[in-house]
């Protein structure tokens, strides 16, 4: 009877369950709750830390082969990577944009940079091809050489303040560097085949940019570099004789920022599998850590940690009223969380559990999370090696000798959080969501409202999976008895898809995100921060309910830093002090 | 024009979606074509062949003809195996696990050479399939067999000639699933048998190096039909205005 079986969370075949210990997983109805996904942080195990500890500890080669910028910092560059079993080089172009021009959007033509991420060496035949392409981005072809094609856009207040202040013979003010952490933000990063390039199974058994978005974000981690070396190029180019390079401690706090919209949204319907995947191993990494018993020295980590955020903080800024209260409480909290770890008497093989206990009960969403990304940080032996099992084969198979009747008690005890919804109630199908014929943009419209109602994109899996349950309930009921599912399907096909995506994910519990994504008032923001934690992203700065500006990389190592000692503690970073710049 | 295979994927679902394949069936419908091309059996061209067809506005429904409870004949009336015939497959499939063996057969079929791209998932689901039809002319027909065994990644594909030189009628309009659960089938004529004559023997290794291949360099695509996916699939996308970049997205 599958009612009453037991639900487990398995992964792919091919990758191992991950040992978890004496403590459990958290239950998906808790972790795959909207809300809670948008107001994920950062962890160990987000591709960017995953991505550094790997170039870290393989000391890979990175030269800036060529550098032909004008005195306005337009031009080609190319950096040439050594990985220890591949060439590959990375090719920049950047050139003049007229201001009225410079958009965030998807929907734009023109960039300050493009770039490509290539596979082998760049001789002058094919980077002349690569310049015919490579800038116009989406209108232009690419070949399977290209692993990852990109665009950026410089953050016009922190690239021009930083140039003056370089050119004059000073530092740029910190503070500044603070409130915006980059000097340039991408606002696409194609991979998987997208207009030519390789596709993802190319690269999927390669050693080196195997796991996911890992090549998306090795670019964007080069483009930080480009963006460093261009800035000091303008300004020596202005003032020779009093340039000053930009201070090292402030290179390290630059980052990269990314500007993200709805398009991500769909990415995370669509891959449920692997969403499952980075959610177990996250989770299984926090249950592992759970268990752990702490000792003076974890325990005083913890503290440090804490403190750390709490600083890291207080320097995040965003105009969001939303976010800005968010922020407000968590430094709030963060503070009574310290408090709390110095002074409880709870005995310490079950203080981490204790700590998590006393978070769901009095701190928010944002405090919770945060804190299970600090618990990380202690147990790098039990949290680093789960980073292998983070990619996923996706393929969603029928099982379709299934009875009907074994798949609605699945849908009893799998999609509740589905079927508790009253479609009969417009505010339960107030928003569609559509791909616009620009660029194919997705946005999202008000029923009633919008035009485009009737292409309406298929990310709503609530109402969807209502509808399954009400037409298989009225089979049964004409049949008289159950039958096989393709039986169903044979006479109802336009069931098939979402039928076979509760039968798959029935055993991936972490795969569907449990909200009506048609309901009025959804915050479709939470999904993008969702995805951009697992990359890796900080300082979320939503710009509406619909897009959302963030800052990577930023307190990762230089490539100068390279073959240094690596402590792989630079997440969380905070703003350089005087004696820091020199 | 060269493109890479996921973006052949995904034109292809997006203009079977347009064309009103059934969420489910558009994706299993343009993964078949996926496979048939990536492992070198035109299923691009052969996409463009029916295209004009797919978009008229004959859909026959599966009838069924007779069922007892080992075999079912379907009647697809001149339909495409892409809409509805993975249900067929999975149909074989079940009738096998419940009675040993089942064999589908689907009567006015179109498009059969799709059908090898499914077996290989119904192999992945732990199935013994076999697909038999007859391509050509009736009196000129080939003999196509293609053979997935549970859990191998890959089918073999043989190809016999069918017509007996001319003098037999092959029945070029049908498709049989075959599919087994006891036992596995195994394609068993040699080469140098008297009577039948093999004219291509595409194995399990032969179809992974195409399709790594096709994964490493992309595949070449007619432009024509590059073009018409790509205006199939447009039919979905929203009219872009003022009010929707503002509103929409912003």
């Amino acid at each position: 009877m599958v009612a009453s079986s037991r639900r487990t969370v398995s992964v792919q075949a091919d990758n191992p369950r991950p040992d978890t210990g004496r403590v459990p997983l958290r239950p998906a109805a808790e972790v795959m709750d909207l809300e809670r996904l948008g107001s994920l942080h950062a962890c160990r195990l987000s591709f960017i830390r995953t991505l550094m500890r790997k170039v870290m500890a393989e000391r890979w080669g990175i030269q800036r082969q060529r550098f032909d910028l004008d005195e306005h910092g337009h031009g080609t560059c190319i950096y040439r990577v050594a990985s220890p079993t591949r060439i590959y080089n990375l090719v920049i172009f950047a050139q003049h944009l007229d201001p009225e021009e410079r958009s965030d959007r998807v929907i734009a033509n023109a960039w300050d940079v493009a770039f490509a991420l290539c596979l082998g060496d760049v001789d002058e035949t094919y980077l002349e091809r690569l310049r015919e392409n490579v800038p116009r981005q989406e209108a232009g072809r690419c070949d399977p050489r290209v692993l990852v094609l990109s665009r950026a856009n410089r953050s016009l207040r922190n690239f021009e303040s930083t140039v003056s202040a370089l050119a004059s013979g000073e530092q740029p003010d910190p503070d500044q560097l603070a409130r915006v952490g980059y000097l340039y933000r991408t606002t696409a990063v194609y991979g998987n085949g997208k207009f030519g390039i390789a596709d993802y199974p190319r690269i999927r058994d390669s050693e080196d940019f195997g796991l996911p978005f890992s090549a998306q974000m090795f670019s964007v981690y080069l483009l930080r570099d480009f963006s460093i070396r261009q800035v000091e190029h303008v300004a020596r180019c202005r003032a020779p004789q009093t340039a000053v390079a930009l201070a090292p401690a402030l290179q390290r706090y630059l980052g990269i920022g990314n500007s993200t919209g709805l398009g991500m949204a769909p990415f995370l319907i669509n891959h449920p599998q692997l969403i499952n995947q980075w959610v177990l191993m996250r989770e299984s990494a926090i249950a592992r850590c759970l268990g752990e018993v702490p000792t003076r020295e974890t325990r005083a980590r913890m503290v440090e940690l804490i403190d750390r955020a709490i600083a890291h903080n207080a320097e995040t800024s965003t105009d969001d009223p939303r976010q800005a209260a968010c922020n407000a409480r968590l430094g709030e909290e963060l503070v009574e969380a310290r408090d709390w770890l110095e002074r409880t008497a709870i005995p310490e093989g079950m203080l981490w559990q204790a700590l998590l206990d006393w978070s769901r009960e009095h701190w928010s969403l944002e405090t919770q999370e945060v804190i299970n990304s600090l618990l990380m940080e202690l147990y790098p032996e039990r949290v680093d090696p789960l980073e292998e099992s983070m990619g996923a084969t996706e393929s969603q198979d029928l099982v379709p000798e299934m009875s009907t009747a074994d798949l609605l008690a699945r849908l009893r005890r799998d999609y509740d959080w589905a079927l508790a919804y009253d479609f009969d109630d417009p505010e339960q199908k107030h928003l569609f969501w559509y791909r616009s014929a620009d660029k194919e943009e997705p946005r999202l419209g008000e029923r009633g409202v919008d035009p485009g109602e009737e292409w309406q994109m298929a990310v709503d899996i609530a109402r969807q999976t209502r509808e399954l349950y009400d037409a298989l309930a009225a089979w049964q009921e004409r049949r008289g008895r159950p039958t096989t599912l393709v039986e169903f399907l044979l006479a109802e096909p336009r069931f098939k898809g979402i039928a076979r995506r509760v039968q798959t994910l029935s055993e991936h519990a972490y795969g569907d995100i449990r909200a009506n994504l048609l309901a009025k008032g959804t915050l479709p923001i939470h999904l993008l921060r969702c995805k951009l934690a697992f990359f890796g992203a900080t300082k979320f700065d939503p710009r509406s309910d619909r897009w959302v500006r963030i800052t990577m990389f930023q307190g990762a190592p230089l490539i100068e830093d390279i073959g240094m000692h690596f402590a792989d503690d630079w997440w969380l970073p905070l703003k350089p002090q005087d004696a820091e710049l020199g | 024009m060269h493109v890479s295979l996921n973006e052949f994927t995904l034109v292809c679902r997006r203009a079977l979606d347009s064309l009103g394949f059934p969420a489910g069936d558009f994706e299993d419908a343009a993964d078949m074509v996926v496979w048939l091309e990536q492992h070198g059996l035109g299923g691009a061209q052969l996409l463009g062949e029916i295209l004009p067809r797919l978009q008229d506005n004959h859909w026959p429904s599966l009838q069924r003809h007779h069922d007892d409870g080992g075999c079912v004949v379907l009647e697809m009336d001149n339909g495409s195996l892409l809409n509805g015939g993975s249900l067929a497959a999975d149909l074989a499939c079940i009738r096998a696990m419940e009675t040993g063996l089942g064999i589908v057969r689907l009567q006015g079929c179109l498009d059969r050479s799709f059908i090898l791209g499914y077996l290989a998932r119904c192999a992945r689901r732990g199935h013994h399939i076999a697909a038999l039809w007859c391509t050509g002319q009736p009196r000129r027909a080939v003999q196509n067999v293609g053979v997935a065994l549970a859990f191998d990644r890959l089918p073999v594909l043989h190809r016999f000639r069918a017509d007996g030189g001319g003098e037999q009628e092959a029945d070029t309009a049908t498709l049989t699933l075959f599919a087994s659960r006891d036992f596995a089938m195994l394609p068993a004529t040699p080469p140098d048998h008297p009577s039948i004559e093999l004219l291509e023997c595409v194995t399990s290794q032969q179809f992974d190096a195409r399709a790594r291949r096709a994964w490493d360099q992309g595949i070449d695509v007619d432009e024509a039909l590059w073009r018409a996916l790509h205006e199939l699939a447009r039919r979905k996308l929203v009219a872009d205005s003022a009010t929707s970049r503002a509103r929409g997205a912003g």
